[in-house]
């Protein structure tokens, strides 16, 4: 028959052989590899390498993927996400900082991973802070690294001296603690209030303990949680330096030997430690006895940006990755976070248990974005104009916050 | 070709040649500076904010953001801190120059040395700099100590808005002081010795000699120096960015950092494109008003 | 050089005034072998009591990678500047031809504008040209800024310029582009090297341009490396400090090597 023949046909079984070494072509090409650029700003060497590491293990399990780390500095990380988004160029994850998140979203450029981040294991165990930082609705825009917030480390043997017994629990009894242990040149307490978001950040915890709201700055609470600062600069507690003092300069005073207490994170633990001091870290002290320290939310988010659906996915892939929880462990214990996820947290307060502080804090940590959502950093803007001017003497500290106050009301009103 | 021909194609060469080497790069210039000017004056004219920027949309909104600029009180003292800051700056800057330009005019042992010694403030990283003078003013630094010790009490330096600004013009001219300096000295170094020696010989005193001979000869160089120090001063960013960062309470703001400020920190690049067209404004006026007066003469 | 004896004591006063001038400079050296503790510390000593060499070996591995691209960058801006701007400087003095104010209008408004303006704009067309992330994108953009500053500088030097010498050539039989290289170049040599040196260290210094084109980790320039001191934690001065010195050394070197040039002064005379 002429089929059977033309089977048999030897030119025949060349196209055969050459079509389908074609079609293995055509389908190794469309596995071909995707990369993921991932920019951030992280800069501390042990950082970097858990970030080399988490590659090369995610490249090995995935080997049609490519990651690759681009550091962008801690100022420029926001901006160069929008301009890169505007060039239609966009990274495939940004490693946002976690009060900026609701406000990129708004810009369009996220995606929203709802979907994907319910099929994650830990999702479910996530403490409501983190969870709040990245939602808006039903939507969710972006996976937290890790969380980290703020307490009270204390110098040991300047308490001792000072004639206070045990490290303070309550407002009274921080002012009493910051009273006795100021002797010059040494500070009773040190903290950050220089003209950027870290000012807004160091306060909250006082405002929020008290009960107080940025969107209600003209309140009796915010005007105490504001007083508390303004006394202790002006009874020269604190240095009046404080306007000025970034989160970097604040631990060169207490480990130099100029404060007694900090206001302060977990990611100079391992600084502290290594300095000699005797010291100890205690949750922030709340207003009255028996009430609950209400700290802000620090650490990054993973987002995931909106553009070629294989990179999203395989972004999406990655971020999964990271959320396995042995790693997940291993990568806040290297990026100094406390993790955002229950189980894992509590681990790492056992392991370590000088961070037990900061575990307990976790319940009752609030994301900043809360207080504005996209708007939070205008109206951070606005309340640390009321700081600073309260802590400079040039305004009361009811009066300041009044202007703050009405800013804040314009800006909630645009739309 | 006859003799003709070749004469006035020569000419023509000639009359071009200065053309031809700085006219494909001026074509360059235009395209990539013109477009950030136009580019910045179309989004000061517009809503730029996160939410616009990215999708392109960008609402053309006229004249506001200029308006809410000029209303803004904190518009007003940043360009007041400019302009004192400018003038403080470059009164110093340049006297401390010259005076040194005209040190360098004699021969001495080391002179090379001291002279790329006197460069080091300007060759620095403007990030160290900054940095260098932000522990100096302190609270416990070095200048305080010093202050301490002639019994003039600490000062609140950074802590307090009227002592910042000052520090950080002291900064400022600590960092400038050898670009006027090093390009003075090379203006004085072209002025023939002759001249001065013809002086000297008529009985002129080295005061006289620098009123009547160094100072008129400099004239061009003079000009261009305080013209381009004028306007790199009112530029200058990142000296106060990171000693104050525009505080306490936006006290120390000059206007490059309030936009700044307005364009990264709180994304509102339209509003931050305004200011710094303002600023560009401000900087043509005080040119027109120094070219006014270098006329007048 | 000329040594004249007896003039010692203007050394010993320039010494002083330079001494003077640079203190601040001190703070950096001597910080940069203490640790931030001690830097901050309550007992501050003008010597630091221990010296942490590690400061300095670190901020040596992690800078000298870099130091290959900011070399490139600074000479290359340098070299393209002066051969550009100098002929057309001399051209715009002495030939004056039309549309010359123009043009140095234009110059001049293109120094006055702020940094900021920049930042967006830069990336989105470099980024359409594909020079993002390219040494020569780089180089172009610093030349934006070094070359109307070198052609307003050198339109100034070239002004002083006695005019007479260059038709005293002319008269001798010398061609216009033999005059420009005997007599006007030799005669505003000083001139020419300070703007040169400038257009070196401008570049060396910038941290606008570089952040705002290059990402890519190999190709950064020193000033990128030194800016990753400011991480969101805080200043890193053991790295800030050493770096800094590092930073600046190579510009040094080459400013001293390149200021015998500026020294040299002329005289009529030589010319003759």
């Amino acid at each position: 028959m002429k089929i059977n023949t033309t089977l048999r046909k030897p030119q025949f079984r060349r196209f055969v052989m050459l079509a389908s070494a074609l079609a293995g072509l055509a389908l190794a090409s469309a596995r071909a590899q995707v990369t993921v650029e991932v920019i951030h700003y992280f800069n501390v060497e042990g950082q970097l390498a858990a970030l080399s590491e988490m590659q090369k293990e995610f490249e090995a399990a995935n080997p049609d993927v490519k990651m690759k780390f681009t550091f962008v500095p801690f100022g420029e990380l926001v901006s160069r996400t929008l301009q890169m988004a505007a060039v239609r160029k966009p990274p495939a994850i940004s490693a946002v900082d976690n009060p900026d998140v609701l406000r990129v979203a708004k810009a369009g450029i996220l995606k929203d991973i709802s979907a994907d981040v319910a099929k994650l294991k830990v999702w479910e165990d996530i403490y409501a802070g983190p969870k709040a930082a990245v939602s808006e609705g039903n939507k969710v825009f972006g996976m937290p690294i890790g969380s980290n917030s703020l307490a009270l480390y204390y110098n040991k043997k300047m308490l001792t001296d000072g004639g206070v017994a045990s490290p303070p629990k309550t407002w009274a009894e921080l002012n009493e603690t910051v009273k006795k242990t100021t002797k010059s040149p040494v500070y009773g307490i040190s903290f950050s209030a220089v003209n950027d978001e870290q000012a807004t950040w160091q306060w909250e915890p006082f405002l929020w303990s008290n009960g107080g709201s940025l969107l209600d700055l003209g309140s009796e609470k915010a005007t105490e949680a504001l007083q508390l600062w303004v006394d202790w600069v002006k009874n020269g507690y604190a240095s009046k330096d404080v306007v000025n003092w970034s989160q970097g300069d604040v631990p060169n005073q207490f480990l130099g030997g100029r404060a007694a207490t900090m206001v302060m994170g977990p990611w100079q633990l391992g600084n502290v430690e290594k300095s000699g001091v005797d010291f100890g870290i205690v949750t922030i002290p709340v207003p009255k006895e028996g009430e609950k320290p209400v700290v802000p939310l620090g650490g990054e988010v993973w987002c995931v940006l909106k553009g070629d659906p294989k990179v999203e996915e395989a972004a999406m892939k990655f971020v999964a990755f990271t959320q396995e929880p042995e790693r997940l462990r291993k990568i806040c214990d290297t990026f100094n976070y406390i993790s955002s996820i229950k189980s894992v947290a509590k681990q790492q307060g056992e392991a370590k248990p000088a961070i037990q502080p900061f575990v307990d804090q976790m319940e009752t940590a609030r994301a900043r974005s809360q207080d504005g959502g996209a708007k939070y950093p205008d109206i951070s803007l606005a309340t640390r104009t009321a700081i600073q001017k309260a802590l400079t003497g040039q305004a009361s500290a009811a009066d300041a916050l009044k202007e703050a106050a009405a800013k804040i009301k314009e800006i909630m009103a645009k739309k | 070709m006859s003799a003709a021909t070749k004469i006035t194609t020569r000419k023509l060469v000639l009359e071009a040649s200065p053309y031809l080497f700085i006219l494909p790069f001026v074509i360059f210039c235009l395209i990539l500076l013109l477009y950030p000017v136009v580019y910045s004056l179309a989004l000061s004219f517009r809503e730029a904010t996160v939410e616009t920027f990215v999708s392109g949309e960008m609402p053309f909104n006229g004249l506001t953001q200029y308006r809410t600029a000029l209303a803004d009180p904190i518009f007003w003292r940043a360009l007041t801190n400019t302009l004192l800051f400018a003038f403080f700056s470059i009164l110093f800057q340049f006297t401390i120059g010259f005076l040194l330009a005209l040190l360098f005019q004699a021969n001495f042992p080391w002179k090379n040395f001291c002279l790329a010694a006197l460069l080091i403030p300007w060759v620095s990283p403007i990030l160290t700099a900054a940095n260098i003078f932000k522990g100096l003013f302190n609270e416990v630094g070095p200048i305080n100590r010093i202050a301490e010790a002639i019994g003039l009490g600490p000062f609140p330096w950074l802590a307090d808005p009227s002592y910042a600004l000052p520090a950080t013009i002291v900064a400022n001219i600590w960092i400038g002081f050898p670009f006027n300096f090093i390009l003075l000295y090379a203006g004085m170094r072209s002025i023939p010795e002759d001249v001065y020696e013809a002086a000297k010989i008529d009985g002129a005193t080295f005061w006289q000699r620098v009123g009547f001979i160094t100072l008129p000869m400099l004239k061009p160089v003079t000009v261009a120096v305080l013209m381009l120090g004028t306007i790199y001063t009112v530029k200058v960013f990142d000296i106060v960015w990171i000693m104050t960062g525009g505080g306490p309470a936006n006290g120390t703001h000059l206007l490059s950092t309030y936009a700044y400020q307005v364009g990264f920190s709180v994304l509102n690049f339209g509003q931050a494109a305004a200011i710094a067209t303002l600023l560009v404004v401000l900087v043509l006026l005080l040119n027109l008003v120094q070219f006014l007066l270098q006329r007048g003469r | 050089m000329n040594v004249i004896p007896g003039r010692w004591w203007l050394t010993a006063l320039v010494v002083i005034i330079t001494a003077v001038l640079l203190s601040p400079f001190y703070w950096v050296l001597i910080g940069s072998f203490m640790t931030p503790a001690e830097l901050f510390g309550v007992n501050q000593t003008f010597w630091p009591r221990h010296f942490i060499v590690e400061n300095w070996s670190k901020a040596l591995e992690r800078l000298w990678p870099h130091v290959r691209n900011s070399l490139i960058v600074s000479a290359a801006s340098s070299i393209g500047t002066l051969l550009i701007t100098a002929p057309a400087a001399y051209g715009l003095v002495w030939k004056k031809p039309i549309g010359r104010t123009a043009l140095s209008s234009f110059m001049l408004v293109t120094q006055m504008l702020p940094g900021i303006v920049f930042v967006i704009p830069l990336f989105i067309v470099f980024s359409k040209i594909n020079l993002v992330n390219t040494l020569f994108g780089l180089i172009l953009a610093d030349m934006t800024f070094t070359v109307p500053f070198a052609l307003i500088m050198l339109s100034a030097y070239m002004k002083e310029l006695p005019y007479e010498l260059v038709e005293a050539a002319l008269v001798d039989g010398a061609g216009p582009f033999r005059a420009f290289l005997s007599v006007v170049l030799p005669i505003t040599l000083p001139g020419l090297v300070t703007v040169g040196i400038f257009s070196f260290l401008m570049p060396w210094g910038d941290l606008l341009f570089a952040l705002s084109l290059i990402t890519e980790s190999s190709l950064q320039p020193l000033t990128l490396e030194l800016y990753k001191a400011f991480g969101q934690y805080g200043i890193d001065w053991g790295f800030l400090l050493p770096g800094s010195v590092l930073t600046a050394v190579p510009a040094l070197i080459f400013v001293i090597l390149a200021s015998r040039f500026i020294v040299a002064g002329v005289t009529r005379g030589a010319v003759k």
